[in-house]
């Protein structure tokens, strides 16, 4: 167990030094997996051009639109829990090589009156 | 009761001699209820770079009464862009919230069994402005009072719609 934490250890550090983070920038596209309370799974999420497809448990699916300010970005969008709901955003997203991890804050409410806030882990792919 | 709302009022109230760019009233939903459709009472103040926003949201029935309020200060207020739902403006800062409730155990002698919370900590708050003056806003306050010491975060939240006027 110590040999396999050491090899990934050492791929982990080699991939860094080749690779080192940097921030995600505006106009990127990703496919990301997000961990919400308790870090089980509760977001998938389709980016392109700052256009987020995804499907949350706050909000099933919903579509909305990025905008960024250095590696910073906000958002705002509508979705489709009990009829209509909407969700605003705010996050900061590392990057290393074609992986990014970002820390998000995602507030939502819905015409029934449920209205929650939660924060996402995030990590996908970039292109 | 009346010392909260009276606190709360010149709260805000000492806001208002600063100068404004732009009155939020508005109505929606909070968190409070967790569900429930009470309407909620939204005011917001537009100082510019910084952005003031507070809500009260309450119910009574002859077994109960549920009352809370909140109030945010944002010390960074940005506009992002403009996009699909107009203009998206972003707010950081802290904010307060206050609730109280009560439940009528005894309805012969009117005895109630009462409840108080509260919190203070970071508070967020994301707005689109799609018809011009007409907003939609999500307000949060993460609380660190007395619910936080169970293990989660005392948090209170608000969907508005409003305008600004």
């Amino acid at each position: 167990m110590k040999n396999i934490a050491a090899l990934l250890g050492m791929l982990v550090t080699t991939w860094l030094f080749l690779c080192p983070p940097s921030f995600a920038a505006k106009g990127e596209s990703q496919f990301a997996i997000g961990l919400g309370e308790a870090l089980a799974p509760s977001l998938l999420r389709l980016s392109i051009n700052d256009v987020d497809v995804s499907i949350s448990q706050l909000l099933n699916i919903s579509v909305g639109q990025r905008f960024w300010s250095q590696q910073y970005y906000t958002g705002f969008g509508i979705g489709t829990k009990s009829s209509i709901g909407f969700y605003g955003l705010v996050g900061k997203e590392y990057r290393v090589s074609a992986f990014a991890f970002s820390l998000e804050f995602k507030g939502a409410g819905d015409l029934a009156g449920e209205v929650r806030a939660i924060g996402y882990l995030i990590g996908g792919v970039s292109w | 009761m009346k010392n909260i709302c009276l606190t709360f009022m010149i709260i805000v109230g000492s806001f208002l001699t600063q100068e404004s760019f732009g009155i939020h009233l508005g109505g929606g939903f909070s968190s409070t209820f967790k569900g429930r459709q009470i309407p909620l009472l939204g005011f917001g103040s537009d100082l510019g770079k910084h952005f003031l926003s507070a809500s009260t949201v309450g119910t009574q029935t002859g077994a109960y009464y549920e009352s809370s309020y909140n109030a945010n200060y944002f010390i960074f207020w940005k506009k992002w862009g403009q996009g699909w739902f107009g203009e998206v403006w972003t707010g950081f800062g802290g904010g307060a919230y206050f609730a109280k409730k009560a439940l009528l155990t005894d309805p012969d002698t009117g005895e109630e069994e009462e409840d108080l919370d509260f919190g203070v900590g970071p508070a967020f708050r994301v707005e689109s402005r799609p018809f011009g003056t007409m907003y939609i806003a999500i307000d949060f306050t993460m609380g660190l009072g007395l619910a936080s010491i169970g293990g989660g975060w005392g948090d209170t939240g608000s969907l508005t719609f409003g305008v600004v006027l």
